[in-house]
């Protein structure tokens, strides 16, 4: 009898440690959304459409245009039961590798290939599309895959800002490209052969091309701001510790050398960018905004949409959302800017629930309430594919709304008064901190991490904010605090507990 | 043992005690009711659950949810009293765990932690009935609570069900849609692709407008360094038309050379490689590059005809694609090429052929020349204009509307 229980305890400690062991330092649940705030429901499109969605848009009379990978592009009238869309056919033309979708007018549109620059309308009325204006084919091409273009991004003027992606060398160089071929360009894991493969670049409406800004990698993903500043995402790799989010401004370098072939400021005078050395290249780019912590937060960001529908969507009016394609989840981020520069933080809007991976591209419904989400993994991966939509139901659900950083640590504003208890105990706020690396090597593991201490915390008069005070912060380091426990006054749990902060600035 | 609180470690710890404790029960064993929570909801995960009269219950609950909860017994009729009691506890109702003094409290467990599990033994109430259970952790009551039945001693007792938040399965749209590798258009309403196209092994004077592509050292992101090896070029046409009218025509149309590239008949274009087999999705190649099918019929050869138009010191000058329209249902191609606005729309012909239209307009009055390969012209026909050896020339008004006839 003895030795039987001597057994029962030795079997609690090893499920206990094995159990402790399997979850990691961080145990992380993926939470389920519950529906009673954010609904993820699946919208059919019709058998014979493959739905590898590239873009999505309503026109102005509130249809869905959805552009996909081989099936053309489709238009559907919405209908509360997501089986129900009356779809159309628009064009039955496949496009090469169409990652976004511009609408011109509801018979007009703009679309991005790997080669050209389109513009597919339709100018006899019958609502088939008849006209595709090659409007401009001025960067090159080189025969690989990996080398799609996103957007465009209207910038007011009448032109347009497109994302162009550099090579791979999981795939092929062909013996004719299009465009002047560089040698030294051609070098490196992800790869700039041909002209402007890692820039992003304007397009005036005769098609030329204004060169805008260098050293990305795959940045598949392009919005601009209703204040008008211009955002893309990248995704980790070579040279990229993290995928991070940019802030794009003209003129500045972003960190993936093999662009800066096609920058004659830089080259050839400094010879193989490849070569020019870490710390300078290190000294000469602008970081991200946010950096989105690999394997946890988000794996391969795609577009970025800012949440313009005043409300209608939930409590984070203003703020970004961004799609995971290898992830099942969308990322929001609370942006700020502290001594002029961004930074913020990240946290999940919805994590699994249902929701699909390969979210690619975005579209608000005109009522505002609904996110519509084209997902696609673009052939790079176990097929994430699909047209969904996250429906917002009115009742606003427990989360940090805003996280700020302050002079000495960071606010956090919830969206409902926090449990004073909860809100005084330290203990349920676990703060680390940690970098990525920055250099040829695909990726970066978490460096110089490090438990910090929550000195102090306070709860503001109105019950909504707490705010933490923190030993010693450093600039360069994402703080990611994980609430434990945390609740609203009226029981109500915080359902995305997860937050990353990425310290560009200290105040 | 030293163990942090983490949410797994106490419930790994609880579901082996609570199997030693079940397997070590002797006869007259208790009726196990497991309960827990709806993960990200305020629900318990079993809103009823019979028992029989007088006998032993164990009742565990596991709190797999996000915050902690209790759980109140009540006497049948007596929730909302209980209910009331427990909202007046008011600031006191923390250190009370939310449970009221009241007679109507049968049997309660008090605040169980996120990740951690109680066991609670009592015995089932004589009277048959419908007792309530709650939770009166502030803001719950609503939602979280259902019923204990307790049935006569000889009736059969259901088994509890437990409602779980099932994991949503994905469903599977790109299956469903059942698009093969294999598209194809059919002669009244061709089908256009934009893709990669393959290079048939095409006379290399053809490419005038493309630049070479060279080989590279293999380079590795580990060491940030070249390595051993060499990735050599491939072959393939990097900005290209595919067009399908079924068996009777397939042809490439290239947009850099701005011109039809070569023609094949039978079936068109393998595309696994770029969209994956069957209804596929993930790319199965290298490169992107689909597989012609059927028979190769017709290459193209020499430099572009229209160059016959233009200063031999300084030829081959560069197109520029326009774009294309479908006229009749067919794609007709648009480029401009040295003050020449150039029209193409190409369809099965009769037999062994097929057919151009073309229209070439231009500012001046002047004649327009295409000249044709010496391989190509005999087999070529044309509607207007006069030959002048392998050269057509069209008066200007001809070149606005002609064509030609191409046998393969």
């Amino acid at each position: 009898m003895k030795s039987f229980n001597q057994n029962l305890i030795r079997w609690a400690r090893l499920a206990c440690v094995c159990l402790v062991a399997g979850m990691g330092s961080h145990s992380m649940r993926a939470v389920e959304m519950p529906t009673e705030y954010y609904e993820v429901q699946e919208v059919l499109l019709p058998v014979g459409v493959s739905p590898e969605i590239g873009g999505l848009a309503f026109n102005s009379k509130g249809e869905l245009v959805v552009l996909t990978r081989r099936s053309g592009i489709l238009i559907g009238k919405p209908h509360s039961d997501p089986a129900q869309f009356e779809w159309r056919t628009f064009s039955e033309h496949s496009m090469h590798n169409p990652m976004g979708v511009l609408l011109e007018a509801d018979d007009q549109m703009l679309i991005p290939q790997m080669a050209e620059l389109t513009r597919v309308s339709d100018s006899d009325g019958d609502g088939q599309a008849d006209a595709y204006e090659a409007v401009s084919t001025a960067w090159g091409v080189s025969g690989n895959y990996h080398e799609t273009n996103a957007g465009p991004v209207p910038d007011g003027r009448g032109n347009w800002f497109v994302a162009i992606g550099t090579a791979s060398h999981n795939g092929p160089t062909f013996d004719y490209v299009r465009g002047e071929f560089s040698r030294t360009g051609r070098r490196g894991r992800n790869y700039s052969a041909v002209s402007y493969k890692g820039w992003v670049v304007k397009i005036t409406p005769d098609g030329n091309l204004i060169p805008w800004a260098s050293g990305f990698r795959a940045n598949n993903g392009i919005a601009m701001s209703p204040a008008g500043d211009l955002w893309v995402t990248d995704n980790q790799g070579d040279w990229r510790g993290t995928s991070p989010l940019y802030h794009v401004e003209k003129g500045h370098f972003y960190g993936h050398p093999s662009s800066l072939v096609w920058d004659d400021t830089f080259f050839p005078n400094n010879g193989d960018p490849l070569e020019f050395g870490i710390d300078r290249l290190n000294e000469k780019r602008t970081p991200a905004a946010v950096e989105l912590p690999h394997g946890i937060v988000c794996n391969s960001p795609a577009e970025p949409i800012f949440d313009t529908t005043g409300g209608k969507f939930g409590p984070f009016a203003g703020q970004m959302f961004l799609g995971d394609i290898a992830g099942r989840r969308i990322v929001r981020v609370m942006l700020e800017k502290v001594n002029g520069v961004y930074q913020g933080a990240c946290v999940f809007l919805v994590e699994q629930s249902g929701l699909r991976g390969g979210n690619n591209r975005f579209a608000f419904s005109p009522s505002g309430d609904s996110l519509y989400v084209g997902q696609t993994y673009r052939g790079w991966g176990s097929p994430e594919e699909g047209l969904q939509r996250i429906v917002w139901k009115g009742v606003v659900p427990m989360e940090v709304q805003k996280m700020s950083l302050t002079q000495t640590g960071f606010d956090l504003t919830f969206t409902k008064p926090v449990s004073p208890q909860a809100a005084a105990d330290a203990a349920r706020f676990k703060v680390q901190s940690y970098r990525y690396g920055y250099g040829y090597k695909y990726g970066s593991p978490q460096l110089d991490k490090k438990d910090e201490t929550v000195r102090a915390l306070s709860l503001s008069e109105d019950g909504l904010t707490v705010s933490l005070q923190l030993d010693g912060m450093q600039s360069g380091k994402i703080y990611q605090i994980d609430l434990e426990n945390m609740f609203s006054k009226d029981g109500l749990p915080v359902i995305n507990t997860m937050l990353c902060y990425t310290v560009n600035q200290l105040r | 043992m030293i163990c942090r609180p983490l949410s797994g470690c106490w419930l790994g710890v609880g579901m082996v005690l609570g199997v030693l404790l079940c397997a070590s029960q002797a006869q007259g064993a208790s009726r196990k009711i497991e309960m827990g929570v709806i993960p990200g909801g305020l629900k318990y995960n079993m809103t009823e659950f019979q028992v029989s009269a007088g006998e032993s219950v164990e009742f565990i609950f596991n709190n797999n949810g996000l915050i902690p909860h209790n759980w109140l017994l009540t006497r049948p009729g007596k929730l909302n009293d209980v209910i009331t009691d427990a909202m007046a506890l008011g600031v006191d109702g923390l250190a009370k765990d939310f449970i009221p003094d009241s007679s109507d409290i049968l049997q309660s467990v008090a605040l169980v932690q996120p990740g951690k599990s109680i066991t609670l033994k009592f015995t089932a109430p004589e009277t048959v009935g419908n007792y309530p259970y709650v939770c009166t952790f502030p803001g719950h009551f609503n939602l979280m609570r259902g019923v204990m039945k307790v049935v006569g001693k000889d009736a059969e007792v259901a088994a509890p069900s437990v409602e779980n938040a099932v994991r949503r399965k994905i469903f599977n749209a790109l299956g469903r849609s059942g698009v093969e590798p294999f598209p194809k258009g059919t002669i009244e309403k061709p089908y256009v692709i934009r893709t990669f196209m393959p290079e048939p092994n095409l006379d290399p004077a053809i490419f005038t407008q493309h630049q070479r592509g060279f080989a590279a050292a293999n380079y590795s992101p580990g060491t940030g360094t070249d390595v051993p090896g060499i990735a050599r070029t491939d072959q393939g046409l990097p900005a290209a038309i595919g067009v399908n009218f079924g068996e009777a025509l397939s042809y490439c149309w290239d947009t850099v050379e701005c011109r039809l590239m070569y023609v094949w008949t039978g079936d068109f274009l393998d595309m696994s490689v770029y969209w994956g087999s069957g209804a596929g999705g993930g790319r199965k190649g290298f490169d992107y590059v689909p597989r012609m099918l059927g028979n190769l019929r017709f290459k193209t050869q020499g430099t572009h005809p229209v160059n016959a138009n233009f200063n031999p010191a300084q030829p081959n000058p560069a197109p520029r694609f326009r774009g294309y329209r479908m006229i009749d249902g067919k794609p007709e191609f648009h480029y401009t090429v040295g003050g020449l606005s150039v029209r193409e729309r190409i369809s099965p012909g009769d037999r062994r052929s097929f057919r151009m239209d073309v229209s070439i307009t231009t500012e001046t009055e002047s004649l327009i020349r295409l000249g044709f390969d010496a391989a190509i012209r005999p087999s070529l026909q044309a509607s207007h204009g006069v030959w002048e050896g392998n050269e057509l020339v069209l008066t200007a008004d001809e070149a606005v509307q002609f064509n030609l006839v191409q046998r393969f």
